[in-house]
């Protein structure tokens, strides 16, 4: 037992002196954990998009057009950057990208409409960026409510006069829309703190599968080329997955502490929830990292891989696209990599309120991830570091 | 042989030792073309869980959840009596949203009082939230205005009559490019290309950084008879060849199944392609140029690829960041060529209005000559060696 603790206390100073003398790892730590932590946050700070360039083709000149013109434009969604008269122009515009979208307003707009019939104009909207779609489509459908509203009142005398009446005798009904969970239904609100908890992942895998592949590399062992038995390797990974969860625990003070209070992002947990979670979470990773780290003979050579998998990780997560909605492969994924449970769980806790008792699931896979990484990472052989 | 051919070779004879490297030039580019293509299933997201709370039990109510039930998009899996109760649901995400259908809903809506129909979407997952949103406004305001068109018919005027008068104004959007507001449409191919640039760029890093920091990289110049020029191209054109490969495969995997409308914009989307491999292997080593220590400059580029998933203007529109980050983009190769491919998408290629992203994305290839006697006096000096 004393060996034992005398291993533990080893490993945990070789730990220390592998990342303080490897500027590699210094660099990811520091530069992953504080310069993305900010640089994402300052990406994302104007939160919503705002005055998607419109261009408006305007074969009606009327008053109708106009109107709908100025409520377009009256919108903080939709900025009229120009109205034309012919459609050659509007479609220059939208092909030059100083406009996302085009509204036509036919010559017989106005006419249709003085007549009872209806009237359509056409929205051709760029989805090159899926915001300003739906910024310009909400924009539009907004305007021509309340147009409807209007003119509504202008049509009257066309109603055949008992429906007249039983119209006017109506009082209003409406859907109301509440946005949940995010109320500015801001962009940086929803994306950022999934990116923080991607970083802590990342930055964790690369640095620890660095310093094994590092290892590898030079040769170092343990126990100076020792073959160990069961119980030391478990000493020496857990005392590794200690270094890193105090490292990363300090550091997550930083990122998923104070950095939704800078920035005003949606920060609803309480300290024990976001212990409770992130204990599992960085066992996890560090258990998850040391178990890749083994498949690698130097140290730079784990990074042709990670960087590449953290964009995929965002999709499994289930924040962007619904998880039951993925193919079943890829939901399995989602149960494979520590990242995906555990930033589905602290969106639910840091943005919707959940207690503990709501994110059980996730607490529970990442308890399962971490008996099975600590076994992968413990397997006999001589990629053990 | 030349000296060309003999680093040429002796590239290949350290590609063959190293599946690493067969991985990361073969493997990689097409898992994540498959990735990509699917990973969103159907690319429309159907039959979204959702719930009703319904105070009223009337005929009514229940054809409005019926009315809610055929939409494609959404399906109705729960019925709650309490918001605390359905609100723990949305939590849970076991919903995505629920609508509160109101006391004496049915009264109100036959007598013409004032009805309000709230509903409740889950917008911290967005694109979800807005989904269910736009499906819920749809579906909600053409129900409250139901009473009014049987009224109509039972006073012997069209459906049509009175839906006229009800919204004279209509708009048909035309979604540019991505009709069906397709999810693979809209992300797949962007970031097949995204996870392309960093997979280039760490590689070349990686092969290059190799042979600093190993102190190998002079018996490399001498193979090339210390002419820098020829022992980078001879090193990098194994790996050239099998990105460009690869990405045309990954653009094959994506886009034959529904290919670009316009005959040749393949052939284009190609070219660009080639475009974009040779520009961030170009950008890579231009900046381990700069400072040839393996560990620092791995990292860095790790960073530096991650960050083309945003400043590519994909997801999050350039013009509404700070205009610092949209000039930042600019030094990206996948800015340039997300422009050019979307330009040849979607408005039938017409690439003269991204000349000059054409232009900058081709001179990429150029900036390593900048750097390339910084290289090689980094490597004479055997400064790096061991460096991180």
């Amino acid at each position: 037992m004393r060996n034992l603790l005398r291993l533990f206390a080893l490993s945990l100073r070789r730990e220390w002196r592998d990342i303080a003398t490897s500027k590699a790892s210094l660099l990811v730590i520091v530069g992953g954990v504080v310069m993305y932590g900010l640089l994402y946050n300052f990406l994302y700070r104007p939160n919503e998009v705002e005055e998607a360039p419109v261009v408006v083709v305007d074969e009606a000149h009327s008053h109708l057009s106009r109107r709908l013109v100025s409520l377009l434009n009256a919108s903080p969604k939709a900025d009229i950057v120009a109205v034309v008269a012919n459609r050659s122009e509007g479609v220059k515009m939208l092909s030059e990208g100083s406009a996302v979208a085009m509204l036509y307003l036919p010559n017989d707009l106005s006419q249709r409409i003085g007549r009872g019939e209806r009237s359509t104009f056409v929205t051709i909207a760029s989805t090159a960026s899926f915001l300003y779609y739906e910024a310009v489509a909400g924009a539009v459908v907004e305007s021509m409510l309340t147009l409807d509203g209007e003119l509504r009142r202008d049509m009257a005398w066309l109603l055949p006069a008992p429906l007249l009446l039983a119209y006017e005798g109506r009082e209003s009904a409406e859907a109301v829309g509440n946005a949940l969970f995010n109320p500015t239904k801001g962009y940086a609100d929803y994306l950022v703190p999934v990116v923080l908890v991607l970083i802590v992942f990342q930055t964790m895998v690369m640095v620890v599968a660095m310093t094994s592949g590092g290892r590898r590399a030079k040769g170092t062992t343990p126990l100076r080329g020792r073959r160990l038995h069961w119980g030391a390797r478990v000493t020496v990974t857990l005392a590794r997955s200690v270094f890193y969860c105090v490292t990363y625990g300090l550091l997550s003070l930083f990122l998923l502490g104070l950095l939704p209070h800078l920035f005003d992002l949606p920060h609803l947990a309480d300290a024990q929830t976001m212990i409770t979670l992130l204990v599992p979470y960085l066992l996890a990773t560090s258990l998850f990292g040391q178990a890749f780290g083994r498949l690698f003979a130097d140290r730079d050579s784990p990074l042709l891989l990670i960087t590449f998998f953290s964009v995929g990780l965002i999709f499994i997560s289930g924040i962007s696209y619904p998880l039951e909605l993925l193919p079943e492969g890829w939901q399995v994924a989602h149960y494979l990599l520590p990242a995906a449970p555990a930033t589905l769980a602290f969106v639910e806790v840091g943005s919707m309120g959940a207690s503990i008792a709501d994110i059980a699931p996730q607490l529970a896979t990442l308890w399962s991830q971490t008996a099975l990484y600590l076994l992968l990472a413990t397997l006999p052989s001589r990629s053990f570091r | 042989m030349s000296g060309l051919g003999r680093v040429f070779g002796r590239e290949l004879g350290t590609i063959s030792r190293r599946p690493l490297l067969w991985i990361v030039t073969l493997g990689v580019p097409l898992f994540s073309a498959l990735l990509m293509v699917t990973i969103f299933g159907s690319g429309q997201m159907r039959k979204l869980p959702i719930g009703v709370i319904d105070n009223d039990f009337s005929a009514s109510s229940r054809a409005l959840v019926r009315t809610i039930n055929s939409s494609p998009t959404l399906s109705v899996v729960r019925h709650f009596t309490e918001p605390s109760e359905a609100l723990r649901a949305v939590r849970s995400r076991e919903v995505y949203g629920y609508v509160v259908i109101p006391h004496d809903f049915s009264r109100d809506m036959t007598s013409g009082s004032r009805v309000e129909i709230p509903y409740y979407y889950h917008y911290a997952l967005l694109s979800v939230g807005a989904q269910v949103e736009s499906t819920l406004r749809t579906l909600l305001t053409m129900a409250t205005l139901k009473p009014l068109i049987l009224t109509a018919q039972e006073m012997a005027t069209s459906e049509q009559r009175a839906e006229e008068f009800l919204t004279p104004l209509n708009t048909s959007p035309y979604p540019l490019g991505n009709p069906q507001l397709d999810y693979h449409t809209y992300l797949s191919e962007p970031f097949f290309f995204v996870m392309l640039q960093i997979v280039v760029m760490l590689t070349v890093v990686y092969v290059v950084g190799s042979e600093v920091e190993s102190g190998s990289a002079k018996e490399w110049l001498e193979k090339a008879r210390g002419n820098m020029l020829v022992a980078l191209v001879g090193k990098l054109l194994p790996y050239a060849a099998a990105f460009v490969a690869t990405s045309l495969a990954g653009l094959c995997i994506i886009y034959l199944p529904s290919p670009p409308s316009e005959q040749g914009t393949l052939l284009w989307l190609a070219v660009a392609t080639i475009g974009l491999v040779v520009a961030s292997m170009a950008l890579a080593l231009f900046i381990f140029s700069l400072f040839p220590a393996m560990g620092f400059v791995i990292s860095a580029v790790s960073m530096i690829g991650s960050l083309g998933a945003t400043l590519s203007g994909v997801t999050f529109p350039l013009a509404s960041m700070y205009s610092i980050f949209r000039y930042l983009a600019y030094a990206l190769p996948i800015r340039h060529f997300t422009l050019i491919s979307q330009q040849l998408l979607y408005t039938e290629g017409n690439v003269g209005a991204v000349w000059w992203n054409v232009a900058l994305l081709a001179g990429f290839a150029l900036l390593p000559l900048l750097t390339i006697r910084r290289l090689k006096r980094a490597i004479c000096s055997g400064k790096y060696e061991n460096y991180a």
